[in-house]
């Protein structure tokens, strides 16, 4: 046979030449494909900075709208209303000159004179009129600007003749205006400015008269909302919620071995916390009842606030271009942003629309007086007043946390399962896990039998062996006890070692059982210590007296501005 | 094992009358706050006299109890009577709580970790607390009643 031979190199370069242009052709693919991606990078840096620009250019015309639309409001505000503007700063100018006593009477006169020809129909004007006439003791001139300005606007008068009585120190005159005020009042729903006048009246701001015929109206207020049928159910509820939002968290730290055994340990955790309240309630109420009424100088200023406020701000008539002004302003404010501008516009409005309920304003600012600016004053005028309620609810706060008091706690030790009556049957609990531990090792040990089949076999060919070759006989035997000895010791090992489990199983249980049995116990004690503080809450509510809670005292006006 | 004190056989019959055509015209939150009067002493007496059991051998004592409950608040009349009443009891260890159901006509003393009827059940810490003389137990609210008298409303959730 003759040896052929082919040479494939030719072959073999050419495939060389073929991978290397594969390869080429693959690191090109791969250039494209990057230039495709910072392409498409481009792009979309591209198209994002477009929609940066559309929503620049967009929030820019917004922002040019609003200006262009703002000053166009205020023109027509200016032209419609641009006499109250006078007034405003006439009042306040008239305010300030009373309080320094650098202007002639004659000139105040005129002064509210000509104020009251320029605003036809604004009830500040002939407010302005009578604070002049009384400033000078025009008693006739006074009394028919009063009641014209109260023709105008009675709430508004009254508030304002409040006010400005209380800053001259006319008390008598204040306890009437004041009282007249409140009267004005829905107790139902209580305009913002309350809750500053309340704290004034609670401090002794507008005097002694004042402050005691102010209680008996808001006493009346209490008696008409007391004739609602479901008023006391409310009242009651409110002040339950006020209570329990002020739950401390739960600290269950001290309690590692309920925490992991316990099934109900949240519930035990819950009600421990419920029964820490009674502290912070404690500690709440004799903060509330001993601590002593400082009269708080940003009171004077809110008070002060108000009249201020009454002067400048704007008028019923305004309020629909001044809430456009102040939409608008906050489109400029919020960088074009309308709909950010919208939703500011909303809160604002809420916080000035609201309007709460008395019962509601007492339970706030004795539960939350940071978050109402409550003085202590008002805080022990608003338990005075709510005593009755303050006690019924908090003998519920203490009923619900006791009846919420789990009747046991059910646990589980090496899936034995068992409920323990806070520890005191611990004697009981360890005999009866020994119980059931002896069972489960009885059973255990029960399933593991020597095996005789080794000794029945090698029986058997002894017995054969016997008659056809003594020997195997004892062959026969040796084996057969061999194999029954082997299985047998296999047994006892397999026994050993089950009882070592199981004796470990079982001090570890009775340990974990001891364990949650004492921390059950120390967990009762303490529930029953923080449970009985209840009666200390109790003994504070009693000494809650409304009499006492009015704290009156004088004071002198601050200078307007 | 529960210790029948009585030995009535529970009737499946309303013996208090809590139909709902029989009830009252006063609506629940008017009851509610009905319910918070402070209970008199006479009232008091009467259910802490639960234990001895003596007054309460036949229907009959169990039906003055109710008397005692409308006399209390004739206004409501038996129509806002309770279910029954649940207490501490003081017959001692192994029993720590009874009840009296009053549509059951029975007294019942219950040893630790037995479970009471479901209805009655959600009063037993209330009952054990020794802040509480008993507890009217309501079908979605209880009432406990301090020694002194003085009420306390728990409202429940309607699962009970």
């Amino acid at each position: 046979m003759s040896n052929v031979s082919i040479d494939l190199s030719p072959v073999v370069n050419r495939l060389d030449n073929v991978a290397q242009l594969a390869e080429h052709v693959s690191k090109q693919v791969e250039a494209v494909s990057h230039q495709h991606q910072d392409t498409r990078n481009a792009l979309e840096r591209l198209i994002a900075d477009f929609q940066s620009f559309v929503a620049a250019d967009t929030l820019a015309k917004e922002i040019q709208r609003a200006e262009t639309r703002v000053i166009t409001v205020r023109q027509e505000l200016d032209k419609k209303y641009g006499h109250h503007d006078i007034v405003r700063r006439r009042t306040t100018g008239i305010l300030q000159a009373t309080d320094v006593a650098l202007v002639r009477q004659e000139t105040m006169q005129v002064a509210g004179e000509q104020i009251m020809l320029d605003a036809p129909r604004y009830w500040l004007a002939p407010a302005m009129v009578a604070l002049t006439a009384w400033i000078r003791d025009d008693a006739a001139l006074t009394r028919r600007a009063v009641t014209e300005a109260m023709r105008r606007d009675d709430y508004k008068t009254t508030l304002f003749m409040a006010l400005v009585c209380r800053r001259f120190g006319r008390h008598g005159a204040v306890d009437q205006w004041l009282n007249r005020y409140f009267q004005q009042q829905n107790p139902f729903a209580l305009d913002r400015e309350v809750m500053t006048l309340l704290d004034a009246m609670a401090n002794g701001v507008f005097g002694a008269g004042a402050s005691g015929h102010c209680a008996s109206v808001l006493k009346q207020w209490l008696a008409a909302q007391a004739q609602q049928p479901v008023f006391a159910t409310e009242q009651r509820q409110r002040w339950i919620q006020a209570m329990i939002a002020l739950t401390p968290a739960g600290d269950f730290t001290a309690y590692p071995t309920l925490t992991r055994h316990a099934g109900n340990w949240r519930a035990l955790d819950s009600s421990l916390a419920a029964a820490r309240l009674n502290q912070v309630l404690a500690q709440h109420f004799a903060r509330i009842i001993d601590q002593e009424v400082v009269l708080p100088e940003r009171l004077v200023d809110a008070v002060d606030d108000i009249l201020q406020s009454l002067v400048t701000n704007f008028d019923d008539d305004e309020l629909v271009l001044r809430r456009e002004e102040r939409s608008l302003q906050l489109v400029i404010e919020k960088a074009g942003d309308v709909a950010a501008a919208r939703a500011s516009a909303v809160n604002e409005q809420r916080a000035f629309d609201e309007k709460i309920s008395f019962a509601q304003l007492l339970t706030n600012a004795a539960m939350f007086p940071a978050q109402v600016n409550a003085t202590i004053a008002t805080q022990k005028f608003a338990l005075g007043m709510s005593r009755e309620w303050v006690t019924s609810a908090y003998g519920d706060v203490v009923a619900q946390t006791r009846a919420a008091v789990p009747a046991g706690v059910p646990f589980e030790v090496h899936n034995w399962k068992a409920t323990s009556a806070y520890g005191e049957d611990e004697k009981a609990l360890i005999s009866a896990f020994d119980g059931e531990m002896k069972k489960r090792l009885a059973d255990l040990l029960a399933v593991i039998k020597d095996s005789p089949k080794a000794l029945i076999i090698a029986s058997l060919v002894g017995a054969a062996g016997f008659f056809i070759y003594k020997p195997l006989a004892l062959i026969a035997a040796v084996i057969g006890l061999y194999a029954w000895w082997t299985n047998h010791s296999a047994n006892e090992t397999r026994r050993k070692a089950i009882q070592k489990q199981h004796a470990q199983q079982v001090a570890e249980g009775k340990k974990i059982i001891v364990a949650l049995c004492a921390e059950c116990v120390d967990f009762k004690r303490r529930l029953a210590s923080e449970d009985a503080k209840s009666a200390e809450v109790t003994a504070i509510l009693g000494r809650i007296s409304p009499e006492a809670a009015l704290f009156l005292r004088a004071d002198s006006g601050r200078a307007m501005l | 094992m529960a210790r029948p004190i009585i030995g009535l056989t529970p009737v499946q019959s309303t013996a208090h009358g809590l139909q709902p055509t029989q009830r009252s015209l006063v609506d629940k939150r008017r009851a509610l706050e009905l319910l918070r009067v402070k209970r008199s002493n006479r009232y008091l007496e009467a259910m802490s006299r639960l234990d001895a059991g003596a007054h309460l051998a036949d229907r009959a004592g169990i039906e003055g109890l109710i008397q005692v409950f409308i006399q209390e608040f004739p206004e409501l009349g038996r129509g806002h009577a309770p279910l029954g009443i649940a207490a501490r009891c003081l017959l001692g260890p192994p029993y720590e709580v009874h009840i009296c159901d009053f549509a059951g006509t029975i007294l019942e003393h219950f040893p630790r970790g037995r479970p009471m009827p479901a209805i009655f059940e959600r009063a037993r810490s209330l009952a054990l607390h020794p802040g509480y003389a008993c507890v009217e137990v309501y079908s979605d609210h209880l009432v406990a009643i301090g020694l002194d008298g003085q009420v306390a409303i728990i409202e429940s959730r309607s699962d009970v």
